[in-house]
């Protein structure tokens, strides 16, 4: 149980880094859904069911599919080719 | 100074503040049962409203007042988006993936449904509630979009329809919010009015909550798909 929540703290961070870091953006937005999961993981282990429900829908699912729609509408995703 | 510099010299501001917030935060008696709030609605919650859900049971009947406040910020993200994409139109083609992921999508798209108006009507018995599941419904429209392709799913998904959906859900909310004042009692009362309260853990059970979780989610999914059909709108190629 200690061991599972230090490796996904640690994904936490690590994909925070990338999402900041990554020089291409669809990469970023990857990362930040790799969070959302890790995360969902972490509130369903400290038994806040609620907000990982919130977390999975909304986090990992919803808003990775705005923003990859809103950077292929605009020129964000053409600019790093 | 290089900006390397100020980028260190903010981070180790922020380190600093935040450390500083989570010593003092320990003050607030954070943990345990110092909580007189906390406290009352792990023991009185199901007693109250009858919803063994207890985070249910406080954003559906304790704090009530503030999801009719979100559903309106909801509703006003919704309404902005469409006006400002009003002038751009959706795109007549696009392209769409294999036979294979259509056929999947296909097949596990009913499934997807299905789990979401279990959430929504489920709010008060399990994990989740009108906002996660609304959130899971309209996923399968963003499914549709990237697997089908835009131009189809804007001929087959009713815009107007959704936009009807979304204001009268809100209504809705409002109309169950105002059955109670009829009887004399505040704005969205539960269970001392008119609603019954059921057994508690039985699917109809406490009050209002279920109706109200139920308009909650046809708002959020609703709403949530009209931003995803405005935001895969274009500029027409000629304009430009």
């Amino acid at each position: 149980m200690e061991l599972i929540n230090l490796v996904l703290l640690i994904l936490l961070i690590i994909s925070g880094i990338g999402a900041m870091t990554f020089k291409n953006i669809i990469h970023s937005i990857l990362a930040l859904s790799a969070f959302s999961i890790a995360l969902t993981v972490i509130f369903a282990l400290h038994r806040a069911p609620d907000v990982a429900v919130a977390e999975a829908s909304v986090g990992a699912g919803l808003t990775t599919g705005l923003f990859i729609i809103a950077i292929s509408n605009t020129i964000g995703a053409k600019s790093d080719e | 100074m290089s900006k390397t510099r100020i980028a260190l010299l903010s981070i180790i501001v922020l380190v600093v503040i935040i450390f500083s917030f989570m010593l003092n935060v320990k003050d607030f008696a954070y943990y345990g049962n110092h909580n007189e709030t906390s406290l009352y609605y792990v023991t009185e919650g199901v007693n109250d409203t009858g919803a063994v859900n207890i985070v249910t049971a406080i954003l559906f009947d304790y704090r009530g007042f503030d999801t009719l406040g979100e559903a309106i910020v909801l509703f006003c993200v919704a309404s902005a988006i469409s006006m400002l994409f009003a002038s751009r139109t959706a795109p007549k083609k696009s392209a769409e993936l294999s036979i294979l992921a259509r056929a999947a999508s296909l097949l596990y798209s009913p499934c997807i449904i299905i789990f979401g108006v279990y959430i929504i009507i489920h709010g008060h018995l399990s994990p989740g509630g009108g906002f996660q599941g609304g959130v899971i419904l309209a996923s399968v429209v963003l499914i549709h979009l990237v697997v089908f392709g835009e131009s189809t799913v804007v001929r087959h998904l009713d815009y107007k329809k959704l936009a009807v959906i979304e204001s009268f859900s809100l209504l809705l909310f409002i109309g169950i919010g105002l059955i109670p004042v009829l009887t004399g009692n505040a704005f969205l009362t539960n269970l001392p009015s008119l609603f019954p309260r059921g057994i508690p853990g039985e699917l109809f059970s406490a009050g209002n909550i279920g109706l109200l979780n139920i308009a909650t989610g046809s708002k959020v999914a609703a709403s949530v798909a009209v931003i995803l059909l405005n935001m895969i709108k274009r500029v027409e190629e000629d304009e430009i």
